[in-house]
């Protein structure tokens, strides 16, 4: 393979942090998470020319979800949605806190299904709306819709209290 | 669960449309939790070189692919040659077509490298958006693949059975009146002094670079799988930077695979990469042979 191109490699660079805590939300583990990324940075690379001018890192990162969706479709590896969490009891002010929230929120995003945990990830962790979610997705708003409404559905029903995995105590609004 | 649980104002309220403008509090706690879940990760230095190395094996993956199944599609196109002079079939068929002389396209670029041997002649082949022509030796046949796939190309082949160690190889001669036919496809075994040639459109922007700054020359390699699996035991790879008015240069990858070349086939291998060039516009039409002559 030839060298790379310079503008592609400082793109790696500057998105690379932030496309992989997608794919990591999106894969649940620090590995796969890379590889993820790899796999997308690699499909980008060739059409680096085109991708460049318009938007990069919303092509990057849509590649990087369709590649996830279409991973999962292929190569079933054994993941099944859970209805029962280990039911965490953290305190505030532990010092294990933040890797508590990290297991148990990780836990209830990857017990959806992979085309529900891209919609909550894209609107959630990535701030995009219905629309650019549809786009990045390849469906229609009311798809998106509906996703995301099933999905927080199911953690509306997964995920524990804010007040246990937060710190600050509960807040007056709950 | 306990009975204070914060996600609750996602149930939908009300109607279908607008529920998560009513709960954008509970939403932003979603967003909050999102964020404190993500771990601190490693970012590895060599990042980029294992992006580069994947994106080479998929090259590969996708030339070995295409070699391998004749007709598949994908990036690849191929053309075999059982030997350089073999005389076309007088009834080939709708989907092949011998080479032909050339008919000086309006457009071409004018070549200005070295000089091609006049007993080459022009054939066509279809890459996505681009029509490439190469010369080759008189005999050589082309075929247009129908694939799907936006990067499929042309298969060029010999006649099945129009020399006697083709005829060994590759059966009695058989019409291909389509490009599914499987008599269209390439034998499994190579004669000798025989050759695959694969056109290759690379979308690699660092290599239009270095290619750019260098004469186009074909070097031989060891021999890849997809060319040791039909025999193949000497292997050259060249790159041919190619351009057309109005359009960003293309840069295609000649892969030649040679069963106990000649002298002379080996010979023909850096004609026909520096004969490479853009014909025409846009591709017409995908899965129809375009013979020259």
């Amino acid at each position: 393979m030839s060298d790379a191109n310079p503008d592609f490699e400082e793109f790696v660079a500057a998105c690379g942090p932030k496309l992989l805590r997608v794919a990591w939300l999106l894969t649940g583990d620090p590995h796969q998470a890379e590889d993820l990324l790899q796999t997308a940075f690699a499909r980008v690379w060739p059409k680096w020319d085109r991708v460049a001018i318009d938007r990069p890192e919303a092509y990057t990162r849509k590649v990087l979800v369709n590649c996830h969706v279409s991973w999962w479709r292929r190569r079933w590896t054994g993941e099944l949605p859970h209805g029962e969490l280990p039911e965490p009891v953290p305190t505030g002010g532990d010092p294990y806190e933040e890797v508590v929230v990290e297991q148990v929120v990780a836990q209830a995003v990857r017990a959806l299904p992979p085309r529900q945990r891209a919609v909550v990830v894209l609107r959630y962790f990535e701030d995009l709306s219905v629309e650019e979610t549809a786009e990045v997705l390849r469906c229609s708003t009311g798809t998106v819709k509906s996703q995301t409404h099933r999905a927080l559905s199911v953690l509306r029903g997964r995920l524990p209290s804010r007040e246990l995995l937060l710190t600050g105590g509960p807040r007056d609004r709950y | 669960m306990t009975g204070t649980d914060p996600l609750d104002a996602y149930g939908r309220a009300g109607g279908e449309d607008d529920w998560g403008d009513r709960d954008g509090a509970a939403e932003e706690e979603l967003r909050i939790l999102l964020q404190r879940a993500v771990p601190a990760l490693d970012d590895p230095a060599d990042r980029m070189e294992r992006i580069r190395a994947r994106a080479a094996r998929v090259r590969r993956r996708r030339r070995a692919a295409a070699l391998a199944a004749g007709l598949t599609g994908g990036l690849l196109v191929a053309a075999l040659v059982a030997a350089p002079a073999i005389a076309p079939a007088p009834d080939r068929g709708a989907a092949l077509r011998p080479a032909g002389p050339v008919s000086a396209p309006a457009s071409a670029t004018p070549s200005d490298g070295p000089t091609v041997p006049d007993e080459l002649v022009g054939i066509t082949i279809g890459l996505r958006e681009w029509n490439v022509v190469a010369r080759v030796p008189q005999g050589w046949f082309s075929q247009a693949s129908d694939a799907d796939d936006p990067e499929g190309g042309v298969l060029l082949t010999d006649p099945p059975g129009q020399s006697p160690q083709a005829t060994a190889q590759s059966g009695p001669p058989t019409p291909c009146p389509t490009t599914e036919s499987d008599a269209c496809r390439l034998p499994k075994l190579l004669p000798v002094d025989g050759a695959v040639l694969s056109f290759l459109k690379v979308d690699d922007p660092g290599l239009v670079g270095k290619v750019a700054a260098e004469p186009a020359t074909a070097r031989e390699q060891a021999p890849e799988k997809p060319c040791l699996v039909r025999g193949g035991n000497r292997e050259f790879v060249g790159h041919k930077l190619i351009t057309r008015p109005g359009a960003r240069a293309a840069l295609i990858e000649l892969t030649v695979c040679l069963r106990q070349p000649s002298d002379a086939t080996v010979g023909l291998v850096q004609p026909v990469l520096d004969s490479i060039q853009a014909v025409g516009g846009a591709t017409p039409s995908r899965g129809t042979p375009t013979p020259l002559g």
